[in-house]
């Protein structure tokens, strides 16, 4: 088929046309409907709810509130977030704690110097002990030697009175 | 002459826009028809077609104000409504136009004028199953271009397409519509 014939076939078609009532009923709905404009401020009547969403007026007032309802939400979910409202980051709690934390430290490291001063007392009374040339400045080792030294003194008296009398014995 | 339609033509959306109805239902009068016949020929059926084409005007009635902030011709303001429109249909519908459901007693050959001759009707025919054929932006250049009488400018303001890839388009979909024909041919 050459291009012109198809041309031509395609040209026949221009003979297609609507129902004339349709098109007069057409017209009139599509004309007596209110325009979307912004300065419009009647309210729609049409059967098209795309056109009553889209509306001017209250299109505007759905975003104003959407807007409002947006940054309440922010607002609050910013308050909910907040470090101050946390229970975990509580300034005062921290401060609480780390003053426990810090009591707890203190009473530890004066347990840690009483015991450590007292090692050292004890340390000092071993050394003392174990060290014989000190001996005779020991209290309870000089009062044991007098005791030693009495008693062995009461035997030696003893003794030589035994002696003393072996002699005069001797010499009768 | 053309000058002169297209003054007149800013005259009237310069009023419509400014609300005047019968401004704008002088605009309806004239591209009604092919609006019309463009729809039906894409979608097959008188009464989709009417509900469209409906809706088409519907809604550029509605929304003239956004015509002025796009600054293209009515026409290929229009164009592009329609054509957005079809595509929704055939979204929501998936109505795509097969050859199966194209009977014997095609609803859009019945729309052709009685005057016009039983075998030419059966060319129309033909022709109208091998447009069904095409890929869609082909059958749009094809529809605007030979059935409406659109321009290159205005199918390219239709279809937001530059002018050298509507003369792609073109070529292509005529060749493509011949080899269908003569594939079919008995």
């Amino acid at each position: 088929m050459r291009t012109k014939d198809l041309q031509n076939i395609l040209g026949e078609m221009r003979s297609i046309k609507a129902d004339e009532g349709y098109v007069a009923r057409s017209r009139m709905l599509v004309l007596s409907s209110p325009r979307l404009s912004k300065s419009d401020s009647s309210v729609p009547e049409t059967n098209d709810s795309l056109s009553k969403f889209l509306w001017g007026p209250v299109r505007i007032v759905s975003f104003v509130t959407a807007g409002f309802l947006l940054i309440f939400s922010l607002y609050s979910l910013s308050q909910e977030l907040s470090p101050l409202f946390l229970p975990g980051l509580n300034q005062k709690k921290i401060t609480a704690e780390a003053e426990a934390v810090d009591a707890a430290i203190n009473i530890h490291l004066s347990q840690i110097a009483y015991f450590e001063k007292t090692s050292k007392e004890t340390s000092k009374i071993l050394e003392q002990i174990a060290v014989k040339q000190l001996d005779h400045l020991n209290e309870i080792v000089i009062q044991k030697e007098t005791e030693e030294i009495a008693s062995s003194l009461i035997k030696t008296g003893s003794l030589n009175q035994e002696i003393a009398d072996l002699l005069k014995a001797v010499s009768e | 002459m053309i000058d002169g339609r297209a003054q007149k033509e800013k005259d009237l959306l310069r009023r419509a826009i400014r609300g005047e109805s019968s401004a704008f239902g002088l605009l309806y009068d004239q591209y009604h028809p092919k609006i019309y016949r463009f729809v039906l020929l894409k979608v097959g059926n008188r009464e989709e077609a009417e509900d469209l084409t409906h809706q088409i005007f519907l809604s550029a009635w509605q929304h003239l104000e956004n015509f002025r902030d796009v600054g293209a011709s009515f026409s290929s303001w229009i164009y592009r409504i329609a054509r957005n429109r079809i595509i929704d249909y055939y979204r929501t519908r998936k109505n795509l136009l097969q050859l199966e459901m194209i009977s014997e007693d095609l609803p859009v050959i019945q729309q052709v004028s009685h005057e016009t001759a039983t075998d030419q009707k059966i060319k129309i025919e033909k022709v109208y199953r091998a447009i069904s054929s095409l890929p869609k932006d082909q059958q749009d250049v094809i529809l605007m271009r030979f059935v409406e009488e659109l321009s290159l400018s205005e199918i390219a303001g239709a279809m937001e397409k530059n002018q050298g890839t509507v003369r792609v388009l073109q070529f292509r979909a005529l060749r493509n519509l011949k080899k269908h024909i003569e594939f079919h041919e008995d």
